[in-house]
């Protein structure tokens, strides 16, 4: 059973607002309480999403599937701890699902050599490996149109340190900005975003 | 670092693009700075939209075995320990982002400032309904606090010596550089000498760390943090890093298990910026 079936017109604004937004933090509430059946409910709403995105950082089907179910078991375990005051639900596990696959990425690094100009290559053509699927969905076109806005650095500086799970010292490198730069297109990128979708936390 | 930087890598923190470091710094801050705290969340929600670009159905499996692993894991109850924190100011208007307790060089007043945000009246409104406390409710607010009872006293060499030890010499020497950080109304001062690639801590009314713990010394060197050696048991410390100084960007102090660790235990009780 799914709150949002593929292909649906559904928003998914994160806009604390939105009617999804409403009833993700309404679901949030009952799993706090440990009620499992509106966990499975919230998961249905956002897993697509938030697989998604794990995916296209960490890049590998096997991995994305671990570090997701890793998240869910956070957001799960932490759900009494979401506060609506303080953003949408959906930005909260986006939030979540996120860091975890930073951290897989970055741990991944770790261990091994990473090699700046063979990824600043792969990173060169955002979007494009799941591109069908976003086409299929509203807030995707949505958002693409807005970050047809932000200006090429903002917007390959964003991408690359939010999918890419790079930092923003490596943002620099990797672009061949002046240190520090990066940071602040980064930044800027964000706040274009944000006003460009209309979005307050 | 000072409270300019801290500003400019919102939206770096916001998307996780900082290195650890870096994040203890930031949300020290953000637990201090109401103003800061709403561009974060307002940095989020619009990174939270990035995802609709790349919908992708995960397997069915990952559902059976998500919903799973969820049955046995209890959640955990609402944060109790934000209402107990000290609060700035939480029924005022938002505090400004002023270089308070994190900087470790005077703000630089002729650097661009941020782009202002449109969303002053929302940040006020939004501020009164969620205090500082509130928001960060993370280990990084409890470890700032434990440091608190820690107070710089001006070092003064002992004129009688004539061979000097290695602190001394840093101390003494003619390029050192002081770097001064205060966490509350604690602060720790590195002295730096990038002649002799040495650098010293020196501490005074350090709260002794926790039983079965030593404070442990990290060099950061961009995403690293090297081993710099343990401050020795006592109230009083100027301590020796060991190591090569010069090419750290800052120096962390963690509490480790007796005898130390390879790896530092972070969140950090307190990061002196080297910049
Ligand atoms: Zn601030």
């Amino acid at each position: 059973m799914s709150l949002v079936p593929e292909g649906k017109s559904i928003s998914t604004s994160g806009t604390s607002t939105s009617p999804l937004s409403e009833e993700l933090a309404r679901l949030l509430g009952a799993c706090s309480l440990g009620d499992e059946a509106a966990f499975a409910k919230l998961y249905d709403a956002t897993a697509a999403r938030l697989f998604g995105l794990v995916l296209r950082t960490v890049r590998d089907s096997a991995q994305a599937e671990e570090v997701t179910q890793d998240a869910y078991l956070d957001i799960w375990r932490n759900s009494a701890r979401f506060d609506a005051d303080r953003g949408s639900a959906m930005s909260w596990l986006m939030t979540i699902g996120h860091r975890k696959a930073v951290d897989r990425v970055r741990s991944a690094e770790a261990t091994r050599h990473r090699d700046t100009a063979y990824q600043a290559r792969e990173q060169a053509i955002p979007f494009d490996q799941t591109a069908e699927e976003a086409h299929r969905n509203l807030d995707g076109q949505r958002v693409r149109r807005a970050l047809d806005t932000l200006t090429e650095t903002q917007r390959s500086a964003l991408e690359l340190a939010y999918f890419g799970g790079y930092t923003h010292r490596e943002v620099a490198a990797m672009l061949d900005l002046p240190l520090g730069t990066a940071k602040t297109r980064i930044r800027d990128g964000l706040i274009r975003l944000r006003d460009t979708l209309g979005l307050e936390p | 670092m000072n409270s300019y930087d801290i500003n400019s890598l919102s939206g770096a923190y916001a998307v996780d693009a900082v290195d650890d470091v870096e994040r203890t710094r930031i949300e020290a801050h953000l637990a201090t700075c109401s103003a800061c705290q709403f561009e974060v969340a307002s940095l989020r929600s619009a990174a939270g939209e990035l995802p609709s670009v790349t919908v992708t159905s995960p397997p069915p499996s990952l559902r059976t075995s998500v919903l799973r692993s969820i049955s046995s894991v209890r959640p955990l109850p609402p944060d109790m320990t934000s209402d107990e924190a000290p609060a700035p100011q939480p029924d005022r208007a938002p505090a400004p982002c002023a270089p308070v307790d994190l900087s470790a060089t005077p703000t630089d007043l002729s650097a661009d400032p941020p782009v202002p945000s449109s969303l002053d009246s929302k940040r006020a409104e939004r501020s009164r309904r969620t205090p500082a406390r509130q928001w960060l409710a993370g280990a990084a607010a409890a470890a700032v606090v434990a440091t608190g009872g820690l107070v710089w006293h001006p070092w003064s060499p002992d004129s009688g010596t004539v061979q000097l030890t290695a602190s001394q010499q840093v101390l003494q020497a003619k390029d050192a550089q002081r770097f001064e950080e205060k966490v509350g109304a604690a602060t720790a001062t590195i002295v730096r000498s990038p002649g002799l690639k040495k650098a010293v801590m020196v501490t005074a009314d350090m709260p002794a760390a926790p039983e079965g713990k030593v404070y442990g010394l990290w060099f950061q060197r961009g995403t690293r943090m090297v081993k710099a050696g343990l401050v020795p048991a006592g109230r009083a410390n100027t301590v020796l890093l060991e190591g090569d100084a010069s090419s750290a960007q800052a120096v962390g102090i963690t509490i480790e298990p007796a005898g130390g660790s390879d790896t530092p235990t972070l969140p950090p009780v307190a990061v002196i910026s080297l910049t």
